[in-house]
């Protein structure tokens, strides 16, 4: 075609435009296919956009007219699109309304466990260290005279009956109890100190659903001026109170532990049935559960602290037993069975919020 | 220990509401009451009987036909017991009467014989176990009486938890709790009954005591008595006995255990006829004095071997009896016995309890010595058994007056203690008085001194301590203040906070680690936390073909297989692997605990000149603490394989870069240099070593697959043993700050082609060789070997950071760097893919 172009040809062909651009945008089925419909009108190369550069070459008089056809029509597609792209918007919306399911189980990337031990032991540490504790550890494989010797318990004690030994040498053997670290941690740190020390003990003992030869126990050892009882029966007390979450009621009765004096068992109110008697107290209201005592000066000694001026208690927690009586476990042996059916239960989460 | 109700009366005032309250008043003050026992409430209308007369039963020549005057009347009764005679007096359960195992006895017809009574037993009564014939009664009783007067079976038992007495040789007798009883209650203990010393002493002495071994023997205290014999107890002392868990023998006998477990002084008997002089020496002594023979033979017919450090008792120079521990066969009472040599003695507790650890014979009487007697009480219970005995056998006479060796009698200790001292110590302000009276009931000896600049509080005493608590267990002052603040009552104590200064808490870097690296393989990588045992299952061991050079065992195991303590976490928790494939297809499990190794022997020498090293046993062993980790899954493919060996080394890396702020780096394991190389479970190819800054700290493999089908089916392992102890050495990286670069940095990707042999490690080192301004870093993408690649070749992908610090890269200095690091690469014969 040569020459200046026809005017009616030229609203011809934005009707035919129109009509057509119409016709798509109604049947597009996504953003990216309106978008194309864009790009084929609209575009520096789109058809519409072609008639408007067109324009320079039409008569001046019908130029106006052609102009203002050509940018409404330009203006039409545009709503249209937008149009369009709103209603596939919502129709996938109403799709998803009706097929989206957010209560399935989300999808899981493997979760391990750590050992109900692990949990308690390390609540505990975060309660004593709160208290101004420094959390210790000591060897498994411990000598004669720490585990003993310094603990005012010599050979031939009778004392020694009450704790059958793993004997690896006449001078090594497998610790019976985590008082092993009390002398230790005193010829490290000196007095005054406060520290606990969680970790593996043994008994040469069979094993049945409530006896264990390794079992876990946590050791604590306050020395200070004028340390009393009243400051043992204060700091179990507290401590307690937050193992269990609840105000618990302790009492003290004699004990005899070579390595204290005077020595106690610490017993707490039953939690189960109030102190009125159940199976789980053995109906005495009471369940035995921490021995302590008043650091006996020999042992002061042993750790080099002169007892005139130094005073101090000490405790020993049943960790095992605590973990038992924390998950209701009956049977001991779950604990040392590497059993991940019972074992990874446990999760990683913290006993606190258990 | 056993205590018996009754027999505490004899020596305090206990009424009916005391006795209710003293299961909790005794665990609260003195020693834990582990159980109460009512005894002789089920025995109802039975009574004492007289056999009038006796008939052989018609039809069974086992059993007698026999009337019985039970005072209302006469009953018949058939009977079994081959002892039953005309004139016997024995205990009669009549019918509707009631036994401990029989609700309601019935008439019955025995053989067609009416018998309308039982002729009772000391079993049937409960009160020990013979039960061979009818118990005949020796106790003044007449037909009719009520047999629980005439026994008096109606007591209350209370047992003692024994280790809560273990410090106090005076609680192991019944005499002592009574003490104990009357310092809690406030009533006065009755003295006890006994014979003047003088009566001891009416005899010459006729059977001299030398000791031989005055270190191991405190005191011998030796009596002569006549005009005994061995006559059945009378029934009340019968029933104490059997009450409190010993069983009745003989009138002698049995007042040597009887007034052990009064006075908790053992005792023995001698027959007169075995004993004409007593010497105390150690079988080392005996035999140097010519005794030919290492053995002795005990009373319970056992011929022992005897340690030469074991105390004996000898009659010139020939054992009778094991010092503290059990007499022996050749001078026993017996039946025909008439006098006897009555011991009582103290020994030394450290050898009574060797000597009967050595014999593996643990015997009521070496119990107590070993708790360290008071040697008063040998004297004190020598002049009880002369009492009670002629208070049973009014004739009995001393043949041979008291012998008394005492060379090292225990005295009284004398303590200072103040009331201040006392209530600073209990952390409660304790009165004065009641300090003085708690002690005085006690057995205590007070006296007041003038404090200097005396307060109106303080006081001051000089504290006698009875010799009965003055062996071990009071020798300090801080022993006082157990005894004043247990019967103060320890409820009576207001639990006091502790005011301290303020200072900062160092916490053992070790815990935290241990806990940090648990919490991050089980959080981020999925690992479950187990314990197993520190000692291997030889078995399971043996079936992983795993053996160790050089480990410690434990010398009383229980069960032999587990002696050897571990020296890797890997067999065990290969175990429990294991035990797990049966429930899960796949599960990755750690462990973090000690394995224990002997010193190394140059180590050792040098260490066992120190005394400390010794005492801290680090001359001796080595304990680490290891993780170990085991990821386990189905399937055997390659791809798998080397997943599961990359998840390990993450948790490599990861415990380096959260807990030290470094790398790991990962080397091949040569056979040559790597002692674990050669463990059964490590693959000979898929292995490396892991180290950090230089530390060595374990190893990854897979699983070697000639040990996998062993006990796995379609499955397979990954398993990663990491030294924690050598970690803690691993230096802390300090984090370091760059400013981000100012302008884009542009990363490039490279893929090298290489020899398939060449290791990543070589390969960063000739990278390591590239400098260039631009150049910020390299690091690996990955590596390809599958299709398209020359023979021999494998295809590794780098991205090569590159960047300026003062304007944006162009593309021809991007390209330029392309190019320079392109022929570098070709100059080192790399091309690229």
């Amino acid at each position: 075609m040569t020459g200046q172009p026809n005017g009616e040809d030229l609203k011809q062909k934005l009707s035919e435009l129109d009509q057509q651009a119409t016709a798509e945008i109604a049947e597009a089925k996504s953003d990216a296919e309106l978008d194309q419909i864009r790009v084929k009108y609209l575009s520096k190369k789109g058809e519409v956009t072609a008639i408007l550069r067109s324009l320079g070459s039409v008569s001046p008089d019908i130029r106006p007219q052609i102009g203002a056809l050509a940018n409404d029509l330009r203006n039409k597609i545009e709503e249209a699109i937008e149009r369009r792209k709103s209603e596939i918007l919502q129709q996938k919306i109403e799709m998803e309304r009706y097929a989206f399911d957010p209560t399935v189980p989300p999808t899981r990337t493997a979760t391990g466990s750590l050992h109900p031990i692990t949990i308690v032991s390390r609540e505990l540490e975060d309660i004593f260290r709160g208290m101004g504790f420094t959390v210790v550890d000591g060897p498994e494989l411990e000598t004669d005279y720490y585990n003993f010797e310094a603990l005012n318990t010599p050979k031939e004690h009778p004392a020694r009956d009450m704790q059958d030994t793993y004997w690896v040498s006449d001078i090594l053997l497998l610790r019976t109890q985590t008082s092993a670290c009390q002398v230790r941690a005193m010829e490290k740190l000196g007095a005054p100190l406060r520290i606990i020390t969680p970790g593996r003990c043994f008994r040469n003992e069979d094993i049945d659903a409530s006896h264990e030869n390794t079992f876990f126990q946590l050791e604590g050892l306050l020395v200070d001026r004028d340390v009393s009882i009243a400051n043992l029966i204060y700091v179990m007390k507290t401590m307690l109170s937050e193992v269990f979450k609840s105000d618990v009621t302790v009492r003290l009765r004699p004990g005899y532990f070579p390595f204290v004096e005077p020595g106690f068992e610490l017993d707490i109110k039953c939690l189960i049935c109030s102190g009125e008697g159940c199976p789980t107290c053995g109906r005495s209201g009471w369940v035995e559960l921490v021995p302590c005592g008043m650091v006996h000066p020999n042992v002061l000694r042993y750790g080099g602290v002169d007892p005139e001026e130094f005073s101090g208690f000490a405790f020993g927690l049943g960790l095992t037993r605590l973990v038992m009586m924390k998950y209701g476990i009956s049977d001991i042996r779950v604990l040392n069975s590497g059993d991940l059916r019972s074992l990874s239960q446990f999760g990683i989460i913290d006993a606190q919020s258990s | 220990m056993k205590l018996s109700l009754n027999w505490l009366r004899d020596h305090v005032d206990i009424d009916d509401k005391t006795a209710e309250q003293l299961p909790e008043l005794l665990t609260m003050s003195t020693a834990e009451v582990e159980s109460v026992e009512h005894l002789g409430r089920d025995i109802r209308n039975v009574v004492a009987g007289k056999v009038v007369s006796l008939s052989p039963h018609p039809t069974s020549s086992k059993l007698s036909v026999i009337q019985v005057d039970i005072g209302s009347e006469v009953v018949q009764s058939v009977c079994g017991a081959p002892n039953v005679r005309v004139g016997m007096m024995i205990p009669f359960a009549p019918c509707a009467s009631s036994l401990p195992d029989v609700e309601c006895v019935r008439a019955a017809e025995i053989d067609g014989v009416a018998s309308n009574g039982i002729a009772c037993s000391q079993r049937e009564l409960g009160i020990g176990d013979a039960h061979e014939g009818v118990f005949e009664l020796t106790d003044e009783c007449k037909p009719g009486d009520s047999i629980t007067d005439v026994l008096k079976l109606r007591d209350t038992v209370l047992e003692i938890d024994n280790k809560s007495l273990t410090h106090r040789p005076d609680l192991w007798g019944h005499y002592g709790f009574a003490r104990e009883i009357a310092a809690l209650t406030g009533r006065p203990l009755r003295p006890l009954e006994m014979s003047e010393l003088e009566g001891l002493m009416s005899a010459d002495v006729v059977v001299p005591v030398a000791v031989d071994d005055p270190e191991k023997c405190y005191r011998y205290c030796a009596l002569g008595i006549e005009g005994v014999d061995t006559r059945p107890s009378p029934g009340w002392l019968q029933t104490r006995l059997a009450y409190v868990g010993m069983r009745p023998i003989n009138f002698i006998v049995d007042l040597t255990n009887y007034i052990m477990l009064e006075l908790g002084q053992p005792m023995h008997a001698f027959d007169s006829n075995m004993i004409q002089a007593i010497r105390v020496m150690t079988f080392g002594q005996v035999k140097a004095a010519g005794y030919s023979g290492s053995t002795f033979t005990t009373l319970d017919g056992v011929e022992r071997e005897m340690p030469d450090t074991a105390l004996m008792i000898c009659n010139h120079y020939e054992p009778v009896a094991i010092a503290g521990v059990m007499g022996g066969e050749n001078s026993e009472v017996e039946p025909s016995t008439t006098a006897i040599l009555l011991e009582s003695a103290t020994f030394d507790p450290v050898s009574v309890r060797r000597t009967a650890t050595a014999l593996g014979l643990r015997t009521e009487a070496c119990m107590r010595f070993e708790k360290s007697l008071d040697t008063n009480m040998a004297l004190i219970a020598t002049r009880r058994f002369l009492y009670l005995t002629r208070q049973v056998i009014p004739t009995a006479t001393v043949y041979s007056g008291l012998a008394d060796a005492e060379p090292k009698p225990t005295r009284p200790i004398s303590l200072s203690i103040d009331s201040e001292y006392v209530s600073r110590y209990a952390g409660t302000e304790i009165p004065p008085d009641r300090i003085e009276s708690i002690l005085t009931s006690l057995g205590f000896t007070l006296k007041r001194k003038d404090a200097n600049g005396r307060s109106a509080t303080k006081v001051c005493w000089d504290v006698e301590v009875p010799t009965y608590r003055a062996t071990k267990d009071v020798t300090l002052p801080v022993d006082l203040i157990e005894e004043v603040t247990r019967v103060y009552g320890y409820g009576n104590i207001e639990p006091k906070s502790k005011a301290v200064a303020l200072s900062p808490i160092h916490q053992d870097e070790h815990i935290e680690l241990h806990y940090r690296i648990k919490q991050m393989l089980s959080a981020s990588f999925g690992m479950s936390e187990i314990h197993t045992y520190s000692w291997y299952d030889k078995d399971w061991n043996r079936e992983i073909d795993h053996k160790d050079d050089s480990v410690l065992t434990i010398a009383n195991p229980g069960i032999s297989k587990y002696d050897t303590l571990r020296r890797h976490l890997v067999p065990n928790l290969l175990a429990a692997a294991a035990r797990n494939e049966g429930y899960f297809d796949e599960f990755r499990l750690f462990e973090i605990g000690s394995v224990y190794h002997p010193a190394p022997k140059d180590a050792k020498t040098a260490a066992l000149h120190d005394e400390q090293a010794v005492r801290r046993g680090d001359a001796l062993r080595i304990e680490d603490t290891h993780v170990c980790c085991i990821v386990h899954w189905k399937g055997r493919s390659e791809k798998q394989e080397d997943g599961a060996f990359d998840i390990l080394k993450q948790a490599a890396w990861a415990v380096c870069e959260q807990m030290r702020n470094t790398t790991a780096d990962f080397e091949v394991m040569d056979e040559q240099t790597a002692p674990e190389a050669s463990l059964s479970w490590v693959h000979p190819v898929k292995r490396c070593l892991v180290s950090s800054s230089g530390i060595k700290l374990g190893y990854i493999t897979v699983i070697n697959p000639r040990l996998l089908d062993r006990f796995v089916q379609g499955a397979n392992m990954a398993i990663m043993e990491l030294n924690l102890s050598a970690f803690a050495d691993v230096p802390m990286a300090k984090p370091s700050f760059a400013e981000p670069p100012r302008y884009p940095e542009v990363s490039l990707d490279f893929s090298l082609l290489v020899d398939l042999s060449m290791r990543y490690r070589a390969l960063s080192e000739v990278l390591d060789g590239f400098s260039h301004d631009l150049l910020r870093s390299i690091s690996y993408v990955d590596t390809y070997t599958g299709a398209g690649l020359p023979q021999g070749k494998k295809s590794v992908t780098i991205a090569v950071t590159i960047g300026s610090d003062d304007h944006t890269l162009s593309s021809q200095e991007i390209d330029g760097f392309s190019n320079a690091f392109i022929s570098w690469l070709a100059d080192r014969g790399i091309s690229l893919r």
